[in-house]
């Protein structure tokens, strides 16, 4: 392990950057959450408890980011020791973005959705792929993976801890079976599996079956939320979280606290990718050890 | 509100609960490290 | 060599024989299902009306239950007599394997509904209001949903500790469209109230897009070892 990637110090210790970056994020943080509360103009018709939403929303927005990435990386994972399929698949994100680009111009859209969203969602996808498939490598991927997987799993809890303790004070109950709601609750159950499977798998190939479970889930989603949806306009309840128009300023804030919690994530993730390779640097070193041991001393346990 | 209070607090109990988890996993993967460097 | 396909149709018809002899799993399923049944019968006691918009939820539970019983020993005998390193160096290609269990797990599970369906129909006084085609096609296609998963899973969970609790963990999730599918479908069958056009397409559309999402992913998961 000495000199093996540059000097010890090296290895072990946070860079001097990522420091500087959790001193402003934490800073972002602090502002952001001045905002929710002070700056934030009191809602008329739920009052104070609807801050809640600056910190409801965002944290659904992190999680679906960190979820998101976390599918690019499977699929990457899955796909890169395979010469044609990591060719389909680069291709395909390419389509991806061109078609997002060009297709909401000219096809109808649901109401609600905007086609710069649509566009700007495939060029996000598009470039996902690349920056990832760039500047990580397979393990790396799979790493990937695991970190946005956990983290955003805590994200996730927080938008379920926060949506009924919203809901409770405004509409009167703690859960309703309503689209985003019940979506976000199957979301996080698939990746608690998700986590499950990472930790209790004793085969050699974890990250693999881990990716195809991932790739399971994120096929699964659009169902997951066309099949609550059509149960909820056939036994229709409020909605958490409702909808119409919101105050710019509002709008502000909510921009605001995203930008906060995404830089947050930031900085999560890559103190938690840190100690993952950390981690498995220290049991490939190990398990080194263990094969070059001379046979006396390796046998010792079992006397 | 309470229920904002409520709400907030355990936001950052979350996620500071999962920060302590974090750090003191580094720090032990750290002592993990020198160790094996000392063998 | 012979023919990959064959290999397959003899992986299922084995499948079916041995199940056919023993009579192992087919027996666990059957009075598991039972119990469910009676346990549920004195958790409610619903009218005629009221039976008929609880009975599709109780109905597939008891079902997803029993399915989980025998998904959880498809692979248990090949583990037993390594005959997955068998497979894993035979011929054929992995999605016949695949295809041949799921088809083998689907008929054991298809026979165990229809043996409880008159269990239910006593226990609950049920009559079905809609059509009945429509409910024979809702319960063929969530059977397959639960099936095709199951037995994806099932291959996924072999090299895990609690191996009989990871294949839940993994199912339950995932199948929850196909669930609120088959649970909403069949209520509106038996009461008659609503249409079940909508579950029936998207019951057809999760087992499309996992059909096939198992048959690209299933070598993976054969040859993680």
């Amino acid at each position: 392990m000495k000199g093996r990637r540059g000097t010890p110090n090296q290895d072990r210790s946070m860079s001097r950057t990522f420091f500087i970056l959790a001193v402003l994020t934490a800073l972002l943080l602090i502002y952001a959450g001045y905002a929710a509360l002070v700056i934030a103009p009191t809602e008329q018709t739920m009052g104070p408890v609807q801050r809640i939403f600056y910190y409801h929303a965002p944290s659904a927005w992190t999680a679906f980011l960190l979820f998101f990435i976390n599918f690019i990386a499977s699929v990457q994972y899955l796909v890169r020791p395979n010469e044609s399929a990591d060719r389909f698949a680069r291709w395909a994100a390419i389509a991806i973005g061109v078609i997002s680009c060009i297709a909401p111009f000219f096809i109808p859209l649901p109401a609600g959705i905007e086609p710069s969203a649509v566009a700007t969602t495939g060029v996000a996808v598009t470039a996902a792929y690349f920056l990832i498939h760039k500047y990580f490598s397979d393990q790396g991927a799979d790493i990937l993976a695991l970190v946005t997987a956990e983290v955003g799993v805590v994200f996730c809890t927080i938008v379920l801890i926060t949506g009924p303790l919203w809901a409770r004070p405004v509409w009167g109950i703690w859960w309703t079976w309503d689209v985003r709601l019940t979506s976000t609750l199957v979301l996080w159950l698939i990746y608690v599996s998700y986590l499950m499977l990472r930790r209790f798998s004793t085969s050699g190939e974890t990250p693999k079956l881990a990716a195809a479970l991932a790739v399971f889930g994120a096929l699964d989603m659009p169902l997951v939320y066309f099949s609550i949806w059509f149960f909820r306009t056939q036994h229709p309840q409020p909605v958490i979280g409702g909808g119409g128009s919101i105050d710019p300023r509002m709008l502000r804030v909510f921009a605001l606290n995203c930008l906060a919690f995404t830089c947050y994530a930031g900085i999560i993730c890559w103190f938690r990718y840190r100690i993952e390779r950390m981690q498995r640097d220290v049991e490939e070193t190990r398990a080194l050890e263990a094969l070059l041991e001379p046979r006396g001393a390796g046998s010792r346990g079992l006397q | 509100m309470m229920f904002l209070r409520i709400a907030y607090a355990a936001v950052w109990i979350i996620q500071g609960t999962y920060l302590a988890v974090l750090i003191r996993r580094y720090f032990r993967v750290r002592r993990d490290m020198d160790e094996l460097e000392r063998k | 060599m012979p023919k990959p396909s064959g290999i397959a149709r003899a992986t299922l018809v084995k499948d079916l024989r041995l199940e056919w002899r023993s009579k192992d799993a087919i027996n666990a399923m059957l009075f598991f299902a039972l119990l469910v049944v009676v346990i549920f019968s004195f958790s409610f006691d619903p009218t005629a009306e009221e039976s008929r918009h609880i009975a599709g939820g109780l109905i597939w539970v008891a079902f997803l239950f029993a399915a989980v019983v025998a998904l959880n020993q498809t692979w248990a005998r090949e583990l037993r007599n390594q005959v997955l390193d068998a497979y894993r160096v035979s011929p054929a290609p992995p999605n016949e394997l695949f295809l041949a269990k799921a088809l083998g797990n689907f008929i054991f599970v298809s026979v165990l509904e229809a043996l409880m369906t008159p269990l239910f129909v006593i226990f609950y006084n049920l009559r079905v209001v809609g059509s009945v085609p429509q409910l024979l096609l809702l319960t063929a296609l969530g059977t397959w949903a639960l099936v095709v998963n199951g037995t994806f899973f099932a291959a996924m969970s072999l090299r895990t500790r609690s191996r009989e609790i990871m294949l839940p963990l993994l199912l339950f999730p995932i199948s929850i469209p196909a669930i609120i599918a088959m649970v909403n479908g069949t209520t509106a069958i038996l009461t008659g109230d609503d249409s079940p056009l909508f579950w029936l397409v998207l019951l057809a559309t999760y087992d499309l897009v996992f059909t096939t999402g198992s048959l690209l992913l299933f070598s993976t998961v054969l040859h993680a070892e």
